[in-house]
């Protein structure tokens, strides 16, 4: 079962490096079937873990480490919130690079890079989730060049030097993890021989723990490691959706939920006052995330300064104490993934269809493409935390969190953030409305099927998630399931 | 389960010899190409499972008289890894010489075994004598392959390399002489329970020790080596870069480990061996950076590679306690195991991108990974190996020595790797991007034998995923 997730996509991405590049349909209903298989799984799995049941794995790699993955709540939801949205992007690459050249290529680093994803999330120690976290490292980089224009290339260049000194400081401080103190796995409410360590060496654990927190930060594009995300915007819209709003920044985010909560443990990082100055980081990248978007022209980049943005929502979720605060940040960790990635695909869809790459450039698209646009509309007001959208949903969580925990001052950050989430989206909304453009009117479907419905999809989850709070198969309820899983009851 | 050692040696002689006769060549190339193969990993698995070191006297006489053959797991494995190395080699051959220089063929096979059996006969030897003439025997045949294409360059670069091949082996027997006159024998557990006793071991060892270093090319002895790799052809070159240098690192740690007593004079000479890997880490990747032309960037990174072989070598001082061998050996190994089949790889994906664009330089591979995706595969697997990121085997050897230095807090070498495999990163760069970049109109449409595509990939691609078994692979050094 385990393995299975991993494997879908690997196998996926073998075979279809043996494809030929003309072998359009074979590769396509690879991807699909690896994609709805991986979905199947993930259900079955969901329904087995809410049971109780537990899934591992692990053969030993080298002699101190283990090869581990496991299924625990936490991993599953991003397990689940990838493998969903896998499938979509991968539906929209199809229609999205249709005519192309190296689609093989493409499919299968994307699908490496998905398998890449589920092992960071399934990783049952530190040493197997640095294996993959370094693998989508060199997975996204093909990607990102994927155009081999001199522009793509620079941003790729740009981007291995921040993960490859990123991955360094990874290899260093997992050196230490297994040398000093001899065990990185992952336990509920924190590795017991580390906290042992800890007591002996408290200085040499509060530079290990910031060590790995910045680390994953350059993943998760904390300030001033988030050089390279803008600059990865060069990419071909699908991996922007996936892999730059969703896969890779959240599998920093995820790394630092890993870190506070099954490594060290919320207690100690509590006692020991390790979440303040990551916060602290984390609060000032949310401001300046927030500002700099509002300044950006091309649409891309103005999307990929508000994912720096959230993400320091995310992170200021999981760094404050309690458990609402804990629930608010995993909450926008999904939620903040279905919106964005709405908002990437509608983007993809303006510029595939007309050209369209800047703020003003997109007049008159609600008139020309009033499905994408309407997605685009919701997907925003749900990021900008409009009530009744997901994103509302989030964060009210985030708030109790922060007012339970009496950190005020991420409150104001809180309510400046969303503010300024409708000062940078709320324009594209009105500019696609009510804009004017000299453009005809193509015939319905606006562009590829294959293109619009994606993304309606996710914008349809964002309302309903955000209206049906009660129900059971909200994201809320594995949340407060993982919550209370790692706080106790 | 039983195997002669000897048949490690002899079949590949055989193929060589059956190859030079023109109609059986192709047979005789399959057969014992692998029968040569199937009996390595044979060996392999043997020295897993026996799990202490095998010993075998050849025509059963036994030393000080006879020759003493020894199969444990540091031999099973570098033998397991060269037969490796060269079946992708010979397949990558058989669609070589189909396009480019057919006259060369009949030379190129028999050398080819030659080497493999030099090879062989190397790492299962147990006594120093024996080890200097298998030195002998590579030392010509890869002297030879570095001449084959015939043209001016490359005579003088086997000319060059000849001649101080020589002169190193030269010091070698001359430390064997002294060596033998002094204590006797040349068997090396004889020869551990001799220097235990104490003597003036420092002069015999120290010309071993320059000797193995010329002949590795640790700087400041590697000007030989970037000519002598990047003027042959490109099945010559994967040979030469990726197996002709290991042995003498591989002796350099067999004797240190087993033989060299624990004396303080010997920690002063570690890390001055030490000192110059982390100089050709450091010369190398700089050199490297530098090049303009495929084939002269990967030699340079050898040096840079070998370097790592190298630094550790002050390791091995220490490690001759207890359990920290055990790390140091496996990353040692991991290293040398994944160099090997990844600058292999490298160096056929090299030939590859040489065959279609006809030039050498870096600039003139734009959109390989549109035109060939199966060479850029290769580029790619085989570089993330050098540069050592996960899952490569190479990650395996550096998390493996990095932790090794940390436990006896050398801090000095655990730098210095992680530098190194930035300093990797930095060279290997350029391959990726020039090979991603897209400019239709410089797209080449020349396909390439498709045997040349696939051994180049698959080398590779086993470089890469190989840390997924390294667990298993590991097992088989857990009883040196």
């Amino acid at each position: 079962m385990v393995l299975s997730l991993i494997l879908s996509s690997l196998i996926a991405s073998l075979l279809i490096a043996f494809f030929k590049e003309e072998w359009y349909l074979p590769r396509t209903l690879v991807n699909v079937v690896a994609a709805f298989y991986k979905l199947f799984v993930v259900a079955y799995l969901l329904w087995a873990t809410y049971q109780g049941r537990v899934f591992e794995i692990s053969y030993p790699m080298v002699p101190f480490a283990d090869f581990h993955l496991r299924i625990d709540p936490a991993g599953l939801l991003f397990v689940s919130l990838s493998s969903f949205l896998w499938l979509l992007t991968t539906l929209y690459a199809v229609g999205y690079l249709e005519g192309s050249p190296n689609r093989r290529r493409f499919f299968t680093f994307f699908n490496l890079a998905v398998t890449s994803t589920m092992g960071i999330a399934l990783a049952g120690n530190m040493f197997t989730f640095f294996l993959f976290y370094e693998l989508l490292t060199l997975s996204t980089y093909p990607l990102v060049v994927h155009r081999g224009t001199q522009k793509a290339l620079k941003a790729g260049g740009v981007y291995l030097v921040y993960t490859l000194l990123g991955g360094s400081l990874f290899l260093l401080c997992l050196v230490v993890l297994y040398t000093l103190v001899g065990n990185g796995d992952f336990y509920t409410g924190g590795n017991p021989k580390l906290a042992l360590w800890v007591e002996g060496q408290p200085l040499m654990a509060e530079f290990l723990f910031y060590g790995l927190f910045f680390s994953m930060g350059v993943k998760a594009a904390i300030f001033p490691l988030h050089g390279w995300l803008t600059r990865a915007m060069v990419a071909p819209a699908p991996v922007s959706a996936l892999l730059h709003a969703v896969a890779v920044v959240k599998a920093g985010a995820f790394g630092v939920f890993r870190l506070i909560y099954n490594l060290y443990g919320v207690d100690l990082v509590q006692s020991m006052n390790l979440w303040q100055l990551p916060a602290y980081l984390a609060g000032f990248t949310l401001l300046f995330g927030a500002l700099m978007a509002v300044f950006q022209e091309e649409l891309k980049k103005r999307l990929a300064y508000s994912t720096i943005s959230h993400l320091s929502y995310i992170f200021l979720g999981i760094l404050i104490p309690g458990q609402i605060a804990t629930m608010g940040g995993l909450l926008h960790l999904v939620n903040h993934g279905i919106m964005k990635i709405t908002l990437f695909m509608c983007v993809g869809n303006y510029s595939q269809a007309y050209g369209a790459h800047k703020v003003r450039e997109v007049a008159g698209m609600g008139r020309l493409m009033p499905i994408t646009t309407l997605s685009l509309t919701l997907a925003s007001l749900g990021l900008s935390g409009i009530p009744l959208t997901a994103g509302y949903l989030s964060k009210k969580y985030l708030e109790e969190g922060a007012k339970m925990a009496g950190v005020e001052w991420a409150l104001y950050l809180f309510y400046a953030g969303s503010i300024l989430s409708v000062l940078y989206l709320m324009p594209i909304v009105f500019v696609a409305w009510l804009g004017k453009s000299k453009e005809e009117k193509r015939n319905f479907p606006e562009t590829s099927l294959l293109m619009v419905i994606p993304p309606f999809i996710t914008a349809f989850l964002t309302l309903i998630f955000g209206v049906f709070q009660h129900q059971k198969l909200n994201p809320v309820t594995w949340v407060k399931l993982i919550a209370s899983i790692e706080y106790g009851p | 389960m039983s195997l002669d050692l000897g048949y490690l040696v002899a079949f590949p002689i055989l193929g060589g010899l059956l190859s030079l006769i023109g109609r059986l060549r192709l047979y005789a190339v399959f057969v014992f190409g692998l029968l040569s193969c199937f009996l390595s990993f044979y060996a392999f698995l043997l020295s897993l499972k026996h799990g202490k070191p095998l010993y075998q006297w050849v025509g059963g006489w036994i030393p000080p008289l006879g020759i003493g053959l020894r199969l444990d797991g540091l031999s099973g494995f570098f033998l397991m890894f060269t037969a490796v190395v060269f079946v992708g080699v010979g397949v990558y051959s058989l669609g070589f010489f189909k396009s480019a220089y057919k006259e060369r063929e009949e030379f190129f096979w028999f050398f080819f075994f030659f080497l493999w059996a030099g090879l062989n006969a190397f790492f299962l030897s147990e006594d120093l004598f024996n080890l200097y003439v298998s030195l002998e025997v590579l030392s010509l045949t890869a002297g030879v392959l570095v001449a084959l294409p015939g043209h001016k360059k490359a005579v003088r670069a086997s000319l060059n390399y000849l001649l101080l091949s020589l002169f190193a082996s030269l010091l070698y027997l001359f430390g064997v002489a002294i060596i033998y006159a002094s204590y006797g024998s040349l068997s090396m557990h004889m020869l551990a329970k001799s220097f235990s006793e104490g003597g003036e071991f420092l002069y015999s060892l120290l010309p071993l020790i320059v000797s193995l270093s010329i002949k590795s090319a640790l700087f400041p002895f590697h000007f030989w080596l970037p000519p002598a790799h990047s003027s042959t052809i490109a099945p010559a070159s994967a040979l030469l870069s990726s197996l002709v240098v290991k042995p003498p690192a591989y002796l350099l740690l067999r004797v240190w480990i087993e033989v060299f007593p624990k004396d303080k004079s010997l920690e002063y000479v570690s890390w001055v061996l030490g000192l110059l890997g982390a100089l050709a880490i450091f010369f190398g990747s700089y050199y490297a950076i530098r090049q303009k032309t495929i084939k002269m960037l990967l030699a340079y990174s050898t040096v840079a590679q070998m370097g790592y072989l190298f630094l550790i070598v002050p390791l091995y001082y220490k490690a001759q306690y207890a359990e920290m061998r055990t790390t140091v050996i496996e990353g040692f190994t991991m290293q040398a195991f994944s160099h090997a089949l990844a600058k292999a790889s490298m160096f056929l994906a090299s030939g590859n991108a040489i065959y279609v664009s006809k030039r050498d330089d870096i600039s003139y591979m734009p959109g390989f990974a549109h035109s060939h995706p199966f060479t850029f595969f290769a580029l790619f697997f085989s570089g993330a190996t050098l540069v050592g990121l996960p899952l490569s085997g190479g990650f395996f050897a550096k998390f493996l020595l990095i932790k090794a230095s940390f436990e006896v807090s050398m801090l000095f070498q655990g730098v210095v790797l992680l530098l190194g495999s930035l300093l990797a990163a930095l060279y290997v760069y350029p391959i990726w991007r020039e090979s991603l970049s897209f400019q239709p109109e410089k797209i080449y449409h020349l396909p390439i034998p498709r045997l040349m595509e696939v051994s180049a990939f698959a080398l590779g691609f086993v470089a890469f995923s190989s840390g997924l078994v390294a667990g298993f692979l590991l097992q088989a050094l857990s009883g040196v």
